[in-house]
């Protein structure tokens, strides 16, 4: 039995060997390996043997029957790589189609500038704010230092409502800017205050650079101990976030009612490196001598802090806020010649970006 | 506000030596803003004075032309032709050489000179025009002759430029609008000496009084207005110059530095007083102003005048004139009358120098229409101890270019009285403020730089406020700033604030607001930000009422003027707009509504709306808007259930009101076919709006964990055909609630046609069973699906389908 048993298992090995094909593998392993196979029936004569014999013959028959499935393993895995070899033939696709996409969806330039910015601010522990886009002159005007007969406050520059006039808070009027969420966010009674408030604002102008309404952002930081230097510690943050690491502010001073002192903020141009001239010495034309205007900033005057009932002598702050769309504009390099096409809801422009 | 200003005519008043580029960075960090630099010497580039030796004939006979032979400083004499019709030998002329810029004959593009041969003679230069080389404005002179500068004593061969005092750079200062005293030449002279440490050259002039020899001369000066004419001040002179006269080349040349015209040497001189102090001025011709005299009052209604811009003009009473015994000669502070104006035979003038109200003439001057220099300068506020040095300035240049002589004392009617404006000043206040420490030394010797005058010592001081800086000097904060902007806000350092950060004011909805953009950026919609302003139009094609919107009192026009209170007609317009381009699409929206209430502010209603369009009639765009919502409603975790609807702008056969925990949260539904013609939309549009915040407010904030079934669940198709009006909601709700053993409901298709009855539809759906306890048998899910079809027959009269 040991030989026949020796004998098949060669054979086995040999027709492994000898077989090419994938199909006809299998179909051996069936007829060969299997329940019904010669290798099994011999198997089964092992009951018959003296016991002492059976252990000697058993342990044999394990081991020719590992030899064998390995050698059957080894062909298999051979054939199989040999079979994938050849796929790269029988499923080549054209893989130069374009990919099958979802529709494409489009946020609006100055929604990506708002979430871009409100991210920043959070960084530093500004949190986002909402103020009434209609708003009492009080908030808008007079509340911020604004004189009954400030310019601001005239029917060409600033839009009223069709609303009777408020005993306590003055006309109705959409806001022209977001200042007027300082002395609100004051009024929660929560100190110290730093708020991004970013919303919509209404000014009667529509021009290739003007939009009747638009978007700013605000900040504003209260606490005590508030300087200047402060100041320009946020604003550099935001410009080196937001811009870019190379970029440099600078504030220039500037007047405001609402702050004192006011300030301009400048950032260095992005095209000449704020040098104001380009490679070929030529002047750029995009900025200012080298730099580029920001927006506006100040420390938070006494007079607008005690209109939110917060003592001048006690606390302190600093406000900048300037155009969501300036911001976006300087940053994308999108240049538009004409601001309206902002909001003129033309799919060749929105789907742009 | 922009002034131009002549970095010549500003050293006069400072002792400057930095370069104009250093001067403009320098003062621009802590003062006024130099915006753009012109170098005025660039533009008589190559350009040099010739002196003409000899002037010869041509030699061809008929010729024009003549042959010039000219002295430029050079060893050989330079010989060119020339048409000039008033060659003379002798005379000084511009001589432009290779490589200059002219414009020929005044007109078209710069062009740059090259050696040319003209009739025969070649020409390296050419004699220059006044408009050839853009100074016609300053000297004017007949078409074919050449610019004469005999007057002129510099040599032959002398740059230009340098010639004519044009070796400057002119500076576009922006000055903020609070410092009118700094938008003048003086003024920028003062702020450059505090900023750059030089040393201030002004001094205040003399008032003047009666030329030796004259005899006073008659004019009364009466104010009605004393509210609005806080001060009048006026003098009479006789002037003497020939008719025709134009200003001195030293004035001229300032005025168009700072892009003013010459007109005449009296109306000069009161521009260049205007430049130089921040005052406008204005003259009258004495001869015209009858009774001798000057009433300052409000205007009658319905008075007239012609102005001096040749255009007559009716005044309403809140204007404020200044008026001879009869009738206007002026609006006060906007602009003068034709009449009264100074002309070429005037001898005798008068010029004025007063201090009216900002905000009064701000008002006439929109109210007319008319935008002046000096209405600009007034709407800023002056201060009234100004007008007497501006007088005194204007009265010595008269005399100085003008053949001037004073011919009355100066009358001066005055309501404001002279009052010193003091302030206390705390430097320990400043310093916490600026954030560095600064020793009092150079505090003081800021301010003092700035012309604040200074008492006290220690803690606190008083500090007094010069007459031209009374209307923007408020209180202690100012000499902070003062201090902190001489100081330099370059010079500071840059910290980040270290305070608490506050942990209150968070709003969810904001966050809410960017993620359902965001979501629906990610389902393949396009954002708009329409106007929150919309037309009447929007409200009526919708058959909406516009009297129940927010109106704006003051719209720029009939587009902008009410508030919306629904995303969904500017979405029409939109796709109207768009659809030509755009057959079909995807779009949604996140902004305000806006909703009248009454006695308060509108309840601004964040909104979010998405539109579904296209060439679509049947229920393929309604079934699209719904299912972005629901997509939406899934994201965000609100359960949500519909309800028909009916009215407003929608189709009265696909709209639905949708509701959660009962609360109606909004609508879907497919826009009235008629609407969207109305509002020129060829296809259909389907939409949803919801308002934000209260949609939220059905949110279920945590996702429900459900163990993993350990059963297999039992998957059967079912299709049953039902007559039309049978709607799927009610099948499925029927079925989900008929066996407790169905888990799931899926419509897969609704068909109709071959092999369904007319009238009828078929429904298939997918059905899912299963048991948490244990695994179905085949015979339980049949007997359950028996039982459901019996419901479903009983209730709807559903067939089931082969």
């Amino acid at each position: 039995m040991k030989s026949m048993l020796g004998k098949l298992a060669a054979a086995l090995k040999e027709q492994i060997a000898g077989c090419n094909d994938l199909a006809a593998l299998e179909i051996f392993a069936v007829e060969r390996l299997g329940r019904k196979s010669e290798f099994n029936n011999l198997l089964k004569g092992l009951g018959a043997l003296p016991a002492e014999e059976r252990a000697v013959v058993g342990s044999m028959a394990n081991r020719l029957k590992q030899e064998v499935q390995a050698a059957f393993d080894a062909k298999k895995s051979e054939l199989e790589s040999a079979s994938a070899g050849a796929l790269a033939e029988q499923e080549r696709i054209d893989v130069t189609v374009p990919g099958t996409r979802p529709q494409k969806g489009h946020l609006h330039l100055t929604t990506q500038a708002i979430q871009e910015v409100t991210d920043i601010f959070r960084r530093i522990g500004f949190t986002r704010v909402r103020h009434p886009e209609v708003e009492w002159d009080w908030y808008a005007f007079e509340s911020l230092n604004m004189p009954p007969d400030h310019p601001a406050r005239d029917e060409w520059e600033t839009f009223f409502v069709d609303a009777p006039v408020s005993v306590k808070n003055g006309k109705m009027v959409l806001t022209p800017h977001t200042s007027s969420g300082q002395v609100r966010e004051m009024q929660k009674k929560h100190l110290p205050i730093r708020m991004i408030n970013i919303g919509k604002c209404y000014r009667r102008q529509i021009d290739v650079s003007h939009v009747p309404m638009f978007h700013q952002f605000e900040g504003l930081l209260i606490d005590k101990n508030v300087s200047v230097t402060h100041l320009k510690g946020v604003l550099d943050y935001f410009a080196k976030t937001f811009f870019g690491p190379d970029r440099v502010t600078r504030l220039r001073p500037f007047h405001f009612r609402f702050t004192e002192p006011s300030f301009e903020v400048d950032i260095s141009c992005g095209i000449c490196l704020g040098t104001g001239k380009l490679d070929g010495g030529a002047k750029c034309r995009l900025c200012k001598e080298g730099w580029l205007e920001l927006g506006g900033a100040g420390m938070v005057h006494p007079n607008v802090l005690k209109a939110g009932k917060i003592d001048p002598e006690v606390y302190g702050g600093f406000a900048f806020g300037w155009g969501v769309e300036r911001t976006m504009a300087m940053k994308s390099g999108v240049r538009i010649d004409d601001i309206r096409v902002l909001y003129k809801s033309d799919f060749r422009f929105l789907q742009q970006f | 506000m922009n002034i131009l200003a002549s970095y010549n005519w500003i050293k006069e008043y400072v002792g400057l030596k930095e370069s104009a580029e250093v001067f403009a960075r320098r003062i621009s960090l802590s003062g006024p803003a130099a915006e753009r630099l012109y170098p005025q010497a660039a533009q008589y580039d190559k350009m040099v004075v010739g002196q003409i030796r000899e002037v010869k004939a041509h030699p061809k006979p008929g010729v024009k032309i003549r042959i010039v032979s000219l002295d430029i400083g050079t060893e050989q004499p330079l010989e060119l032709v020339c048409g000039g019709s008033n060659l003379e030998v002798g005379m000084k002329v511009v001589v432009a050489l290779v490589g200059s810029k002219v414009r020929w004959h005044g007109q078209g593009d710069l062009i740059e000179l090259q050696p040319a041969v003209i009739q025969g003679i070649e020409s390296k230069g050419m004699i220059c025009g006044a408009n050839e080389i853009g100074l016609a404005d300053a000297f004017p002179h007949v078409e074919r002759e050449i610019m004469d500068v005999s007057w002129l004593k510099a040599k032959p061969g002398t740059p230009l430029a340098k010639a004519l005092g044009l070796d400057d750079t002119v500076f576009d200062f922006e000055v903020t609008t609070n410092r009118p005293d700094a938008f003048c030449m003086i003024g920028l002279a003062r702020e450059a000496s505090a900023v750059l440490g030089a040393k201030f050259l002004w001094r205040e002039p003399v008032v003047p009084s009666v030329a030796k020899g004259m005899t006073a001369m008659e004019l009364h000066v009466k104010v009605s207005a004393p509210k609005t004419c806080t001060r009048y001040q006026a003098v009479v002179m006789t002037i003497d110059f020939p008719p025709g006269q134009k200003s001195n080349w030293e004035i001229t040349k300032r005025l168009i530095s700072a892009g003013l015209r010459p007109v005449n040497p009296v109306v000069d001189i009161t521009n260049y007083v205007m430049l130089e102090y921040g005052q406008p001025m204005h003259a009258f011709d004495y001869d015209q102003l009858a009774g001798r005299s000057i009433v300052v009052r409000n205007a009658k209604e319905g008075e007239k005048m012609m102005m001096l811009d040749g255009v007559e003009r009716e005044f309403k009473t809140s204007n404020l004139l200044i008026c001879d015994g009869e009738k206007p000669v002026a609006v006060a502070g906007v602009m003068g009358g034709e009449h009264s104006g100074v002309h070429e035979n005037t001898k005798t003038v008068v010029f004025e120098a007063a201090t009216f109200d900002p905000v009064s003439i701000r008002r006439t001057a929109r109210s007319l229409n008319v935008q002046t220099d000096a209405s600009l300068r007034f709407e800023k506020g002056l201060p009234e101890d100004l007008t007497s040095a501006a007088l005194a300035r204007a009265v010595e240049l008269c005399e100085k270019y003008a053949g001037g002589r004073v011919a009355s004392k100066v009358l001066d009617e005055r309501s404001v009285p002279h009052k010193k404006v003091k302030f206390p000043f705390r430097p320990e206040k400043a310093e916490a403020l600026i954030g560095i420490t600064i020793s009092v030394k150079d505090m003081k010797k800021i301010l003092v730089s700035l012309g604040f005058g200074l008492v006290g010592t220690g803690k606190k001081w008083e500090v007094t406020v010069p007459y031209w800086r009374e209307h923007d000097i408020e209180g202690e904060r100012d000499f902070a700033e003062e201090i902190a902007r001489v100081y330099g806000y370059a010079n500071l350092p840059s910290v980040m604030p270290a305070g608490e950060i506050p942990t209150y004011g968070f709003d969810p909805l904001l966050d809410a607001e960017d993620a359902a953009k965001r979501f629906f950026k990610g389902a393949g919609c396009s954002e708009l930000l329409n106007y929150s302003l919309v037309p009447a139009a929007h409200f009526e094609k919708c058959n909406l009422n516009p009297a129940d919107a927010i109106r704006i009192a003051n719209p720029l026009s009939a587009d902008f003027e009410y508030l919306r209170m629904s995303l969904l007609p500017g979405f029409l317009q939109t796709i109207q707009e768009n659809q030509g381009l755009f057959p079909e699409g995807k779009v949604f929206e996140v902004s305000n509504c806006y909703l009248k209430r009454e006695g308060e502010l509108p309840d601004e209603v964040l909104t979010m709306s998405g539109a579904v369009y296209g060439p679509y009639d049947d229920d393929r765009l309604f079934r699209e808007a719904k299912g972005l919502f629901e997509a939406y409603a899934a994201e965000v975790g609100v359960h949500v259930a519909y309800a028909r609807m009916e009215g407003g702008p929608q189709h009265p056969g696909r709209s639905v009101k949708i509701l959660a925990n009962g609360e109606f949260v909004g609508w879907i539904a497919e826009t009235h076919p008629v609407v969207c013609k109305k509002f020129g939309v060829d296809g259909r549009v389907a939409a949803f709006e919801v308002p934000l915040a209260k949609f939220l407010t059905h949110r279920s904030t945590h996702a429900k964990y459900v163990p993993i079934p350990l059963f297999p669940p039992a998957k059967r198709d079912l299709a049953l055909a039902v007559d039309e009006k049978i709607e799927y909601g009610g099948l499925y709700e029927t079925l989900l609630s008929g066996s407790p053993l169905l888990k799931d409901v899926e419509l897969f298709d609704v068909y109709r046609g071959k092999g369904v009855d007319p009238g009828k539809k078929s429904v298939a759906m997918h059905l899912t069973f299963a048991d948490n306890e244990r695994t179905l048998t085949a015979e339980e899910v049949d007997a359950a699906i028996e039982a459901l079809t019996a419901t479903l027959k009983e209730k709807f009269g559903a067939t089931v389908r082969g």
